[in-house]
């Protein structure tokens, strides 16, 4: 009888404390999303992104705002660093500007974004962050798909 | 006379680029900076733009709130939905000048102190700022730095009771701006 308590209690125990654990890596430890893993919420081109976000930047904003999308577009200007790739599809000034960050570059590979020049086509998927009225429609934590 | 006119139509549209030239950066990094003993907080966000009119130094730079990157994920989410409610408020615009701009001659290379004034809108609010910086120029290229510390509760971002003691009111900002001539 005893031994049964005791063996239940160790069980509650480790039970609690698995639960304590998972929360505080939950909290504290919560993965970022990953963009290249997830699958995107609109497939789109670059030049009807920008056509969307120009004519009604609110309703857009609403649509694709921190959703995942992909866009086929013509690279117009292309600026590496080690630490942040920035890629802008049809229009250096008011077109579609992907950013990549360490992260994204690591998973991506350097090799692969030097390798891009000006007028290829490429597909990118991206954190949609919204319309801005010097860099155009901004995607972040970006991954090149071809 | 054809080499007057040419000369003439030259020199006119050489001041005009000296006069008119405009630096430009979309790569602009801001970073955030929150310290308490029970927490910190760090973001940065590298897709900043800005734009400096060399003639009369007019300054507009101008991010998304959703391009914070932060170290923890939850953090990032509790950033954009509870305090900045980047659904209803994406941006974060400044629009101003660089006081006494004509008193410095960019042209050459150095450090210079500097005076930004102007108005700062955050989370639907416009509050107007005055703060000090550096502008470096380095074979014409210009450089600007400046750090400064935003009040939360002056832009209406509210911090719930229970974080008080983990969130500052007042969150540091640096930001760091590599102009290339337009």
């Amino acid at each position: 009888m005893k031994k049964k308590m005791i063996k239940s209690l160790i069980t509650a125990f480790a039970i609690g404390l698995l639960a304590a654990f998972t929360i505080y890596l939950y909290v504290f430890h919560k993965p970022h999303r990953d963009v290249a893993g997830e699958k995107p919420a609109y497939k789109t081109t670059a030049s009807k992104l920008i056509d969307e976000f120009t004519a009604d930047e609110t309703t857009a904003y609403n649509t694709y705002g921190n959703q995942v999308i992909q866009v086929t577009g013509e690279v117009a200007e292309i600026s590496i660093s080690s630490t942040n790739v920035s890629i802008s599809l049809e229009d250096a000034m008011s077109g579609v500007s992907c950013g990549f960050d360490s992260l994204s570059i690591a998973k991506v590979g350097i090799h692969k974004l030097q390798e891009i020049n000006e007028g290829d086509q490429v597909i990118i998927k991206g954190q949609c962050d919204g319309y801005d009225m010097i860099m155009g429609v901004v995607l972040t934590r970006c991954f090149l798909i071809k | 006379m054809k080499k007057i006119i040419s000369l003439a139509i030259i020199a006119a549209l050489c001041t005009t680029v000296a006069y008119t030239q405009k630096h430009i950066t979309k790569e602009g990094v801001i970073e955030i900076f929150s310290e308490t003993s029970l927490f910190t907080i760090e973001a940065k966000n590298m897709k900043v733009a800005s734009v400096l009119n060399a003639e009369n130094g007019e300054l507009v730079a101008s991010t998304l709130v959703r391009s914070f990157k932060f170290k923890e994920a939850l953090v990032e989410e509790h950033f954009n939905e509870n305090y900045m409610e980047s659904h209803k408020f994406p941006k974060a615009v400044f629009k101003g000048k660089i006081n006494n701009f004509s008193d410095f001659k960019i042209q050459k290379d150095g450090t210079y102190p500097i005076e930004v004034v102007g108005s700062l809108t955050l989370h639907g609010e416009t509050r107007d700022i005055l703060e000090k910086g550096e502008l470096i120029v380095k074979n014409g290229n210009i450089s600007g730095l400046l750090t400064f510390d935003v009040s939360l509760a002056n832009y209406k971002i509210e911090v719930e009771e229970n974080y008080k003691d983990r969130i500052k009111d007042a969150i540091k900002l640096s930001v760091h701006f590599d102009y290339k001539p337009l």
